[in-house]
């Protein structure tokens, strides 16, 4: 006997996994709706792709090209943006600098990332000594102003494109710690995180699996703002002779090298076109921040 | 409120503790043996010996801390490796050209940053707001050095309006009273010394104050739309008081506490960016002094510097925080 059989439940995604999604849509919906991320984005990308297609695009060899006929030469067909003391392209200096000060705030704000939000964990969540001992250390940190303390690790390290990563990074820690610890604090008092601990989770899976997927959204936003304020303080110790040392080209030396040189008042090209594509650098990290914190983080965007 | 400020300056005590044990570190870790550097590499190892117990380096490291921590509250922090000057010396010569113009940019900051921060919250979404964030923006994406060698380029090399270096011409004859040099030209009543000295600190002062310029602005702007939202604000308005009324009288002081806040924390900035604006600048302060140690490789120079600002920067710190106190009653009972 042949029994039609019952019609099968329509497909549906149960309401658990389909919040998420819907969150996630509106989140990208968000960002583009906002002008300064789509604007920090596209120079984001125009910059990183100029970054990466330097060798590729370039005519010249950024540490050894030089052409002393055009010492200090202003913007020509040849060099687009002059020459500088050394007769070397500033085109090119600025192009490989470009992949140099990318690396750099990459790096840096990685390591700070990554020490900053695992001492913040562990503070939030452990509370006693931990947390007075952790945060004694971030007040410490902070007390310095950020390019001090950066001075500092590097007159230690020695001058090297991995000094100031190190050093750069090692300012940005206290900002991660003080973040993820109140994301931590609020989190770990929430229904989800009480429920889990009541299933007898331990902690280390309460806090990798649940409240770190949770405190990501603000820990994104603070670490694209970081890439640009790291851009900025390590271009800030190449200017002070602290940064990549020749034949490395970085934004910041070459700004040290015309002003120490001598040069950079009579031959403005030699600091004019660093500086801008510092400030571009800086400028796009700082509007995607903006971007995402809309998309992400909508009540922390004011 | 007297329990408040004892409690505050006890919280200073281990973050002071913590700032010169950071350092007491950095300065073991620097490669190379410090008696070494200060004698030059052709000492005899008889010579270098000699010094380092005369440094103390032969100490175990506990005792050498707290010998260290103990020259730090006599405020012995050393001298020069390359001019003999006691490092405590330099700092009381260079720290009121440092401090004045710290504090002639902070006003900047605060005369044009404020204001502007207003007008963008008032007129949201406007031309204004649009202009007043798109330039807060662009101030803090801009190296300040950078700025400062456009700033010279333009007004001092092509226009000539402003001088490009120093604090005074060196024609000026000056007899600093107190180092500060806009009061001590007024003291003395000499207006063609201060007219002097505030041609000086115009680009200078201009190019430190752009981050907290910027800053300011923005908080300022934050602050204010959220005051701006609130019931009391409405009912001020529903009372029939003038808007301009409702904004300078009810919230404009509501609104300026977290400003007051950034003010202390751009403080620190404001020191720090004091490093690379002085050296373009030629500004006989401490950043640039801290420069010239880098460059000579003069750690005591460096580190006394680094822990002198670190110091400045808590006490201004502290005494945001008091202020705060005054201003907000209920700070003192959290």
């Amino acid at each position: 006997m042949a029994i039609a059989s019952p019609p099968k439940p329509p497909k549906t995604t149960p309401p658990t996994q389909r919040r998420p999604k819907l969150l996630r849509n509106r989140a990208v919906q968000r960002f583009f709706e906002s002008t300064s991320g789509l604007i920090g984005l596209g120079t984001t990308v125009f910059l990183v792709l100029a970054a990466l297609l330097a060798p590729v695009l370039n005519p010249y060899d950024a540490a050894s090209a030089r052409d002393y006929a055009a010492r200090l030469q202003g913007p020509s067909m040849a060099h687009w943006f002059g020459a500088d003391g050394l007769g070397r392209d500033i085109l090119t200096l600025v192009w490989y600098g470009l992949r140099t000060s990318l690396v750099i705030g990459l790096v840096s704000v990685l390591i700070g990332l990554l020490i900053g939000v695992g001492l913040g964990l562990a503070a939030g969540y452990f509370r006693g000594w931990v947390e007075t001992v952790i945060g004694w250390m971030t007040d410490v940190m902070l007390a310095f102003p950020s390019i001090l303390l950066a001075i500092a690790v590097v007159t230690v390290t020695g001058p090297s494109v991995v000094s100031v990563m190190v050093a750069v990074g090692i300012v940005q820690i206290p900002k991660f710690i003080r973040l993820t610890r109140s994301m931590v604090l609020s989190l770990r008092e929430q229904e989800f995180v009480q429920t889990v601990r009541a299933f007898g989770a331990k902690a280390p899976r309460i806090v990798f699996l649940h409240i770190l997927p949770a405190s990501l959204a603000p820990l994104v936003v603070q670490a694209t703002l970081a890439i640009g304020t790291a851009t900025l303080e390590a271009a800030g110790l190449g200017f002070l002779g602290l940064g990549a040392q020749p034949p490395t080209p970085e934004l910041g030396t070459m700004l040290s090298d015309a002003f120490k040189g001598g040069y950079s008042l009579s031959a403005p090209w030699t600091i004019v076109f660093p500086g801008l594509f510092i400030t571009l650098t800086v400028l796009a990290f700082n509007l995607l921040g903006d971007g995402l914190r809309d998309a992400l983080d909508p009540k922390g965007s004011r | 409120m007297g329990r408040y400020i004892l409690r505050r300056l006890l919280q200073l005590v281990p973050v002071l503790l913590g700032i010169s044990l950071l350092v007491f570190i950095f300065l073991h870790l620097i490669p190379g043996d410090p008696a070494v550097t200060m004698l030059g590499d052709r000492a005899t190892p008889d010579a270098v010996e000699k010094l380092r117990e005369r440094m103390g380096l032969n100490e175990p490291l506990p005792l050498q801390y707290l010998s260290f921590l103990g020259n730090l509250l006599t405020f012995d922090l050393g001298s020069s490796i390359f001019t003999g000057v006691p490092i405590a010396e330099e700092i009381r010569l260079r720290w009121p050209a440092t401090f004045e113009l710290s504090v002639v940019a902070m006003l900047i900051a605060l005369v044009i940053g404020i204001p502007a921060g207003v007008l963008a919250a008032v007129k949201k979404n406007s031309w204004i707001d649009n202009l007043t964030m798109t330039g807060s923006l662009l101030g803090v994406s801009m190296p300040v050095y950078w700025l400062g060698l456009l700033l010279i380029y333009l007004f001092a090399v092509n226009l000539q309006w402003l001088p490009p270096s120093g604090r005074t011409d060196i024609g000026t004859v000056f007899e600093p009273v107190t180092g500060f040099f806009i009061f001590d030209s007024i003291v003395r009543g000499d207006f063609s010394a201060l007219g002097d000295v505030l041609a000086h600190l115009v680009l200078p002062a201009i190019t430190l104050s752009t981050i907290p310029l910027a800053i300011i602005a923005r908080i300022t702007r934050s602050a204010m739309l959220e005051v701006l939202s609130q019931d009391y604000i409405r009912t001020a308005r529903s009372k029939g008081l003038k808007e301009l009324v409702v904004i300078s009288k009810h919230a404009l002081k509501n609104a300026m506490l977290p400003v007051v806040t950034i003010v202390g924390l751009e403080f620190g900035t404001l020191l720090g960016g004091a490093i690379l604006t002085e050296t373009i600048f030629s500004w006989p302060g401490i950043g640039s002094w801290i420069y010239g140690g880098i460059l000579q490789r003069d750690y005591p120079v460096v580190q006394g510097g680094v822990v002198f600002v670190a110091f400045v920067f808590v006490l201004i710190n502290l005494l945001v925080d008091l202020s705060y106190a005054l201003l907000d009653p209920r700070i003192q009972y959290k």
